[in-house]
């Protein structure tokens, strides 16, 4: 009987531990073949300064892509992410909307933000420096974003990789000038966190 | 209110209006050809929006990327056609019949080039370019008639009364407060216009500048119908493009009775009418913002 309770607490730890995410993570596992990006436990948030006192939150639902990182090989990594310019999410709707009209992202005319690295350096154990060329609202510039590389896991459907890039741009850079000033910043700092899958 | 606010509407009425004053006082006094004031008028407006534009959208983007960026590019290619047409035609309408509706098609192409290319059906892109054309050549064609019969204080105040029902319809209706600045900048430069038009009847500067004034406020007009996401959009715009073609109804024979102040006051309240109506649209959809 003890050894039946015992093989069912197992059992239900097993079932808990794979519903939570799966194996520890090892950041030196490189993450070979790259990983599709799983948007339901992904991120991208970014952070606006309003009235010169308070920083401000946002957030982007809907992000898609993929990338690869090899930590013993971070020149052979890329990043290939695409943001929904219609997903900005602010907690109130009528913002929303004045986001994605002309004044700011356009997003009927510029529906996607994105972001194709063109190289990459290791800088510690787990960091590595990407730049590539972010393109907003039809203008691409080059940025570098400070990515933490947090290693593979095996999941639910198999093997994960994470990482979190940040970074900071001036959004007059990249034509989205309304209102710049101290009502509204004209630096935007990014944090992108992804979880990609296996492909 | 915002100061930010506060400070984006003092840039898009009071620097145009000053501009829309002088404009018309010093052209008054330079010239007493009509077909000369009004090209030296167009270029005034140009020069005037292109400033003021740079100023509200952080700078001009050349080439322009975006639909709104093509604005400045076709304000000073409105001052250059309407030299064109000052210069080598005779100041009738039927020339500008001609060349008017190929510089709206143009108009219209570059401010809709990327929902063409990317979303839009063969059908879609003509629905939309042949209504945008139908739409300035209508307004053109109305506008000159006026100028023609009516050369005080009604076209600029026409247009001044449309720019104005349109830069709130952007605002209430299309959600977009660049866009209705845009509009701001057209409507303070021809309400300066009138100001000096309600003193000095007889002046040179005619038809308001109209190739300048009426592209900016058509391509502002389809900007907001094709990047807002408003509900009968359609209706408010078509409304607001009415509003010159109703205002030229002043010509017609049974008004002809009233007299040059009381057809110019007729034509104000003909112009005022369909902007008001989709004013009232737009009021009645809009949500205030909680931000």
């Amino acid at each position: 009987m003890k050894t039946l309770m015992a093989l069912a607490g197992l059992s239900i730890l097993g079932g808990a531990f794979a519903l939570t995410g799966g194996a520890p993570a090892d950041a030196r596992q490189p993450a070979t073949g790259g990983f599709s990006v799983d948007a339901v436990h992904s991120s991208v948030v970014f952070k606006v300064r309003h009235q010169g006192v308070a920083n401000f939150y946002g957030r982007f639902n809907d992000v898609s892509g993929s990338f690869l990182i090899d930590p013993d090989k971070p020149e052979a990594g890329s990043f290939d992410i695409t943001i929904a310019a219609e997903s900005v999410d602010t907690n109130s709707d009528n913002r929303d909307k004045h986001l994605r009209s002309a004044d700011f992202f356009s997003a009927k005319e510029f529906p996607t933000i994105t972001f194709k690295s063109t190289s990459m350096t290791k800088t510690a154990d787990a960091a590595f420096d990407v730049t590539g060329d972010l393109t907003i609202r039809g203008t691409t510039k080059p940025i570098t974003a400070k990515v933490a590389y947090g290693g593979t896991a095996k999941g639910r459907r198999g093997e994960v990789a994470g990482i979190e890039a940040t970074f900071t741009i001036k959004r007059s850079d990249f034509g989205v000038s309304y209102m710049v000033g101290p009502g509204l910043s004209d630096e935007v700092a990014l944090i992108v966190s992804l979880e990609g899958e296996r492909k | 209110m915002d100061p930010m606010l506060i400070k984006q509407l003092a840039l898009a009425s009071i620097p145009p209006g000053v501009a829309g004053v002088a404009t018309y006082l010093l052209v008054d006094r330079w010239t007493n050809r009509a077909a000369l004031a009004t090209v030296l008028a167009s270029g005034a407006l140009a020069l005037t929006y292109v400033l003021v534009h740079a100023l509200m959208f952080g700078g001009l983007r050349l080439p322009p990327r975006g639909a709104a960026e093509w604005l400045p590019v076709l304000a000073v290619l409105g001052a250059v056609a309407t030299l064109f047409l000052r210069a080598t035609l005779r100041p009738d309408a039927r020339g500008i019949d001609w060349l008017v509706p190929l510089f709206f098609l143009l108009a219209g192409y570059l401010t809709a080039r990327t929902f063409i290319r990317d979303s839009w059906t063969l059908v879609e892109s003509g629905a939309y370019l042949g209504a945008f054309t139908l739409a300035g050549w209508c307004s053109m064609s109305a506008v000159t008639r006026l100028s023609q019969r009516m050369p005080g204080p009604l076209v600029p105040g026409a247009i001044g009364v449309t720019a104005a029902g349109i830069a709130n319809v952007l605002v209430l209706g299309y959600y977009s407060l660049k866009l209705a600045q845009a509009a701001g900048v057209v409507c303070a430069f021809l309400v300066g216009g009138l100001l000096v038009r309600l003193f000095r009847t007889g002046g040179a500067v005619r038809g308001g500048a109209s190739l300048v004034p009426l592209v900016l406020l058509h391509m502002l007009l389809l900007l907001g119908l094709i990047l807002g996401d408003a509900r009968h959009g359609v209706w408010m715009a078509l409304l607001c493009a009415a509003s010159l073609p109703l205002a030229s109804l002043v010509c017609l024979r049974p008004l002809s009775k009233l007299g040059d102040r009381g057809k110019t006051i007729a034509g104000l309240v003909l112009a005022a009418l369909p902007v008001i109506a989709a004013n009232v649209i737009a009021l009645m959809l809009y949500e205030p913002p909680d931000y």
